[in-house]
C-alpha cells in the first residue's frame, strides 16, 4: 500500500531468537535448516517447533544449498524496495536434502530456466549483519 | 469427522444485509456493519436489543485493535450472550454461520447477527511489525502480496497439467456479466470485458494478469441466525437453512516439499457432501470465493465437479451463466463486484443468499433449491492457501 517514501531499500529481515542461527549461518556463507532427527526432513521457514513432533526437538543442520526448481514466477509489479530490479524472477528451489526455498533467482534469463533444473544458492549483502539466501544455476 | 449436526436444519438464516462495494468511502467496518444491521432490522421487525449473539471477523481495517468485539458492540447498541471473532481470512464471514449455529443449538445465544465489514481500500493493509514468516522470509525476498503466491501456484500447475487461459478468461466473462447486473457491485466494474481483454490485461506476475486478481474496497455484508423454531414462531417464511458444513485450516503442515496445487477442499469438498448426502450433482449453483480465477477453477476440480487437470475442459464445457447447468457467482463474486477486504467471503455467501431468498434481481437462477459456497483464507509461505471451508445452503 502507500509507501513512505518512492523508492524505498528492499526490507532487512529482523532475526527472531528462533530464526538467528540461521541468519548467523547465513553470514558465514552457509544454509542452515532446523530438521527432524528423526527422519532427516528439512523445514523452511524456522519455526519454534519440529513439524514432524509439534515438539521443540528440531536440530540446526547446515546443508549443501544445492538443489532442483520446483516453480517460478517472473514478477512485473515489484514489492516495496525492488523497483530497481523489476521484472525479477522468484523461484520456489526443493532442496537437495528436503525443504523448500524462495528466493530470487539471479544470473539467469526467464528463457533458460526449466523444471527440476539444478541451482545453488548464492548470497546478497542486505546489510553489514544480514546476507538474503539467492538462487543462481548449479553448472 | 464428526456427525452432521445441521442435517435436520436447527437453525435458519432469516435475513441478510449488504452495502455497495466501495474503492476508498473513508469510512470504518462499524459504519457498514451499521448500515446491514438496519436493513436486516428492518427486515425482519427485530430491534438490537433482539440480538444476542454477534460474531465478526477481524477486518484489515481494525487490525490491531484488540477489543474489535467490545467496539464493535458499542458502536451497534448490542449487548450479546455470545461472541465470536473469526480470523480464518476469507472463510471468516461463512465459518461464523457454523459456530453461530453452534451456539444456538447448545443453548449460548438465540438470535446471532454475524457481520463482515471491512475498509481494506481506505486504509490500505497496514504495516505493524509481527512474527511469523511473511515480514522475515517473504517481504525480504521481494514478495509483493498474493499475485506472486498465485503466480508460483499457476506455473506449478501449468508444469503439471497445462494451464489453459482461454478458460479463465471465460470465467473472468461470466463473473463480470453478473457484476454488470448486480447494484451492489463497485462502480468501476459495472462495464463489460471479453476474453481477448483479460488474455491482454497487465501481467502482475507470471502468469497472474490484472483481470486475475480480486482488488480489495471498502464494503459490508452480514446476516441473521436464529433457530428454526424461533424463526418459524416470528412467522417469517422465506428462510435459508444451512445443511452442512466443513473447514480446514492449515492443510498439510508437516510436508516440507508439497504439491502446491493441493488445498483443503480436496478434504473439505468430499466432506461436505458426505455430510449432506449428496453429491456434485445435486448442486443447483456454485458461489466460490474467488480471490483468483485459478482459485475457483482448482475448487472445482477438488470438491470434484471434475478431475485434477481437467479443470479448463469442465469451464469451457459448462454455461455458468444463471440460466446455465452450473450458474457460478451470479453477482459477479468478488473478482467483479470487488473484495471488501476480509469480509469479501461475504460477497459470494450473500448472493447465495440473496438467490435462495428469490431476490437476485437480474439474475435470479430460477428453480435453484441449493447452493454450494466455499471461503479462501491466508497466504502461507509459498505453499497454496491456508484455509478452506465449504457450506451447502437450502432454500425454502
Amino acid at each position: 500500500m502507500a509507501d513512505e517514501k518512492p523508492n524505498p531499500p528492499p526490507p532487512v529481515p529482523e532475526p527472531t531468537p528462533v530464526s538467528q542461527p540461521m541468519w548467523d549461518a547465513a553470514k558465514e556463507g552457509k544454509l542452515a535448516l532446523q530438521c527432524d532427527p528423526a527422519s532427516g526432513k528439512a523445514q523452511f521457514w524456522p519455526r519454534p517447533v519440529n513439524l514432524q513432533t509439534g515438539k521443540s526437538d528440531y536440530e540446526w543442520r547446515e546443508v549443501s544449498g544445492k538443489g532442483t526448481l520446483y516453480a517460478w514466477t517472473k514478477v512485473h509489479v515489484p514489492a516495496a524496495g525492488f523497483a530497481d530490479r523489476a521484472p525479477y524472477i522468484l523461484g520456489s528451489v526443493d532442496l537437495a536434502e528436503g525443504g523448500r526455498i524462495v528466493g530470487q533467482l539471479v544470473n539467469v534469463e526467464e528463457e533458460a530456466l526449466s523444471p527440476g533444473m539444478a541451482v545453488r544458492v548464492c548470497w546478497e549483502n542486505r546489510s553489514d549483519e544480514i546476507k538474503v539466501y539467492q538462487f543462481e544455476p548449479d553448472s | 469427522m464428526a456427525d452432521n449436526f445441521l442435517r435436520d436444519k436447527p437453525v435458519a438464516i432469516i435475513a441478510y444485509g449488504e452495502v455497495q462495494n466501495q474503492r476508498r468511502s473513508g469510512k470504518r467496518p462499524y459504519e457498514f456493519a451499521a448500515e446491514v444491521m438496519a436493513q436486516m432490522l428492518e427486515r425482519t421487525g427485530l430491534k438490537n436489543s433482539d440480538i444476542d449473539g454477534m460474531a465478526t471477523h477481524m477486518p484489515t481495517a481494525e487490525a490491531g485493535n484488540t477489543f474489535y468485539t467490545n467496539t464493535m458492540a458499542d458502536n451497534l447498541g448490542l449487548q450479546p450472550r455470545w461472541t465470536q471473532l473469526t480470523d480464518i481470512g476469507g472463510c471468516s464471514p461463512m465459518g461464523n454461520i457454523a459456530r453461530a449455529a453452534a451456539a444456538i443449538v447448545t443453548g449460548q445465544c438465540e438470535m446471532a447477527i454475524c457481520l463482515a465489514a471491512d475498509s481494506t481500500g481506505t486504509t490500505g493493509v497496514g504495516h505493524r511489525r509481527l512474527g511469523g514468516y511473511r515480514q522475515e522470509f517473504m517481504e525480504p525476498i521481494g514478495f509483493q502480496g498474493p499475485p506472486v503466491a498465485f503466480g508460483m501456484i499457476s506455473h506449478a500447475y501449468d508444469q503439471k497439467y497445462g494451464l489453459n487461459l482461454e478458460a479463465l478468461g471465460h470465467l473472468a466473462v461470466t463473473q463480470r456479466n453478473g457484476a454488470l447486473v448486480n447494484d451492489n457491485a463497485i462502480e468501476q466494474f459495472r462495464k463489460p470485458i471479453t476474453v481477448q481483454d483479460y488474455m491482454e490485461s497487465r501481467v502482475i506476475a507470471e502468469p497472474i494478469r490484472l483481470l486475475d486478481c480480486v482488488m480489495r474496497c471498502d464494503g459490508g455484508s452480514g446476516l441473521i441466525v436464529t433457530s428454526t423454531e424461533r424463526a418459524k414462531a416470528m412467522g417469517l417464511d422465506n428462510l435459508v437453512y444451512p445443511i452442512a458444513y466443513s473447514e480446514i485450516t492449515n492443510f498439510e503442515p508437516a510436508d516440507p516439499n508439497p504439491d502446491i496445487t493441493e488445498t483443503g477442499f480436496a478434504t473439505v469438498g468430499p466432506d461436505v457432501f458426505a455430510k449432506a448426502g449428496m453429491s456434485t450433482d445435486d448442486i443447483d449453483m456454485f458461489h466460490p470465493y474467488d480471490d483468483f480465477l485459478i482459485a475457483m477453477m482448482l475448487q472445482m476440480e477438488q470438491i470434484g465437479f471434475c478431475g485434477r487437470g481437467e479443470g479448463g475442459d469442465f469451464i469451457l464445457g459448462t454455461d455458468m451463466s444463471p440460466t446455465g447447468s452450473l450458474p457460478l457467482n451470479t453477482g459477479g463474486g468478488q473478482i467483479s463486484a470487488g473484495q471488501p477486504g476480509l469480509g469479501g467471503g461475504g460477497v459470494n455467501l450473500t448472493e447465495a443468499i440473496r438467490q435462495l431468498m428469490g431476490e437476485a434481481t437480474g439474475r435470479q437462477v430460477e428453480g435453484a433449491k441449493n447452493a454450494l459456497v466455499t471461503g479462501i483464507g491466508v497466504i502461507p509461505y509459498f505453499r497454496n492457501w491456508g484455509s478452506s471451508n465449504c457450506m451447502i445452503l437450502e432454500g425454502s
